[in-house]
């Protein structure tokens, strides 16, 4: 009988393994391992000091925890490794590749925190843990409002509102766009898009839609993005975050909370949000607002007779596990705002974020790979949406990069 | 080391969850002949990786016959491992042995089984008669084969 432990204990994450890890045990073993790194543990002790059988098929799960790992600076370590499993772990040559501690010293060297860098700074409420670095100096960045959302709520939309924008000029942004050339062709098309270094991802709303994309090359070759309404940012970040929580769930309203704390001098700020989703509370069109599709009574989409022909809009909280890439606004004090910016959020919410949900996966919390692990998320995870994200929705950690703007 | 030639066998349905057993049974035999503790964690590892490849991959087909045999040779010198199965086999000259420094370069997380096997014991080799029954040989020797051809 082969039994796997797990306990906390200040950050790590240590697994208890006793008996034989062989192709009957591996299995159960790795669903455990898989479930903790999922659920954010970067740095996984596995006490082997019980295990006194180990073949092919535990090497392999050690080095597939370790891949996971790797990928988003995490690590495991295997404690206290006896004579006969040693033996295995040197024939294969895993013990270069896997850290191996044989004593509580050794442990504690090889968990020593790596990301204990100059500037940054820790602070932990109620069970959330911020880790930020703020960046002195920097020049608060620039906001560009496309278009109006005034004819959204009527579906009014028609050619002449159509504002064309080339790839290479839009940093960060979010809106309701399509990439296309001829109206005729991508009216159909437009939908919830997300705009992150430059990369294009729109989710037409129509039925049965999947994302499409646009990536930037570096050059331009002459993609632009339609859009009826919406904006784009650009400028430095001026403060990175990583955030986790011990207790069930953050919300983003929580972060937003969090946002406002910080000392920062513009009223308003551009993010872009990296995050494990606890859950997602998000809103995307099932039509698209132009005329043609105007509700016949002169009412809006919002009414109570159209809102489900219009609006998706689930009670639950979706997508567990997933990966969120989002980007938009948020607004740290209203009065200090333009009355165009103000306009920008609705029903007197301080955020408007579109999110890219992607593929399940661990994400990194490391604040100085952030712009990296934005990139790595964007090419090489698939991308299953586009919403309009809201405050209820839960995360158990992420990074979030902050550009102050000119309100 | 006993003088007699002796054969022990064993047949048990190919499950994962037997693969103790069949530890347990080889891991005696190699017990009563007389080898190393150390050895006999060795034998007791290459024929759960040869019973897990039979598991894993020939019985993946459906047939009715899904039992394993286990049969231990005590001869002299040596100790043979012969694991038999009535899957559906494969091509021996296409089993590629990992060069163990590409393999952790790569992280890739094949042919492990069969680079232990090889790395265990003194012989491995295959007899695959296709749709009738496969079987894997595998022999360690009492002494370091080095010091027994030095002694012939």
């Amino acid at each position: 009988m082969t039994t796997c432990t797990i306990n906390h204990e200040y950050g790590v994450t240590r697994v208890v393994i006793a008996g034989r890890i062989d192709s009957m045990s591996s299995a159960e073993i790795q669903n455990q391992l898989d479930e903790l790194i999922l659920g954010g543990s970067r740095l996984l002790v596995v006490d082997v000091e019980q295990v006194n059988f180990i073949s092919s098929a535990g090497l392999r799960i050690f080095l597939h925890a370790q891949k996971q790992l790797e990928r988003v600076d995490g690590q495991i370590i295997i404690y206290k490794v006896q004579e006969g499993v040693l033996r295995v772990f040197r024939m294969s040559g895993f013990d270069r590749i896997i850290q191996l501690a044989d004593s509580e010293a050794a442990l504690a060297l090889a968990c020593s925190p790596s990301q204990a860098a100059a500037g940054v700074i820790v602070t932990s409420t109620e069970g959330i843990t911020f880790t930020h670095r703020l960046f002195a100096g920097v020049e608060p960045g620039t906001l560009r409002i496309i278009g109006s959302q005034e004819k959204l709520l009527s579906a009014g939309y028609d050619e002449q509102d159509v504002i064309s924008i080339p790839q290479s000029q839009l940093h960060f942004g979010a809106g309701l766009a399509t990439v296309g050339e001829r109206y005729e062709e991508y009216k159909n098309l437009f939908g919830e898009t997300l705009i992150i270094n430059k990369n294009i991802f729109y989710y037409p709303a129509v039925k049965r839609p999947a994302v499409d994309y646009m990536f930037y090359t570096g050059e331009d070759v002459g993609t632009e993005c339609k859009f009826f309404h919406g904006f784009a940012f650009a400028g430095s970040y001026s403060v990175l975050a990583s955030f986790e929580t011990t207790e069930a769930f953050i919300t983003l309203d929580q972060l937003v909370e969090w946002m406002r704390v910080l000392p920062l001098r513009s009223p308003l700020a551009g993010i872009v949000l990296l995050a494990e989703s606890r859950g997602l509370y998000g809103m995307n069109l099932k039509q698209i607002p132009v005329r043609e599709h105007k509700p016949a009574n002169g009412g809006e989409i919002f009414d109570a007779g159209q809102v489900g022909e219009w609006i998706n809009y689930p009670i639950d909280p979706c997508d567990q596990n997933h990966i969120v890439a989002a980007t938009g606004l948020v607004c740290r004090d209203k009065a200090a705002c333009t009355e165009a910016v103000q306009k920008l959020f609705s029903g007197g919410s301080p955020l408007h974020l579109h999110a890219g949900v992607f593929e399940k996966g661990p994400l990194s919390k490391n604040i100085e790979q952030f712009s990296e692990e934005v990139q790595r998320i964007l090419t090489e995870l698939e991308i299953k949406k586009v919403q309009h994200m809201l405050g209820q929705s839960r995360f158990s950690n992420g990074m979030i990069g902050i550009i102050e703007l000119k309100g | 080391m006993q003088k007699q030639k002796a054969e022990y066998r064993l047949r048990i349905p190919s499950q994962t969850d037997n693969l103790e057993i069949i530890r347990f049974f080889v891991g005696k035999v190699a017990h009563k002949v007389g080898f190393s503790e150390d050895d006999i964690g060795k034998i007791e590892l290459a024929v759960d990786e040869a019973c897990t490849n039979v598991m894993k991959h020939a019985y993946k087909e459906d047939i009715t016959d899904k039992s394993l045999d286990v049969a231990v040779k005590i001869d002299y010198q040596k100790l043979t491992l012969v694991v038999t199965d009535h899957g559906k086999g494969f091509d021996p000259k296409k089993i590629r042995i990992p060069d163990m420094k590409e393999y952790l370069a790569e992280l890739r997380v094949g042919g492990l089984g069969i680079y232990l096997m090889k790395t265990l014991m003194d012989e491995v080799d295959y007899d695959i008669k296709p749709g009738v029954r496969n079987q894997v040989r595998m022999v360690k020797y009492l002494i370091n084969k080095k010091t027994s051809d030095i002694l012939n």
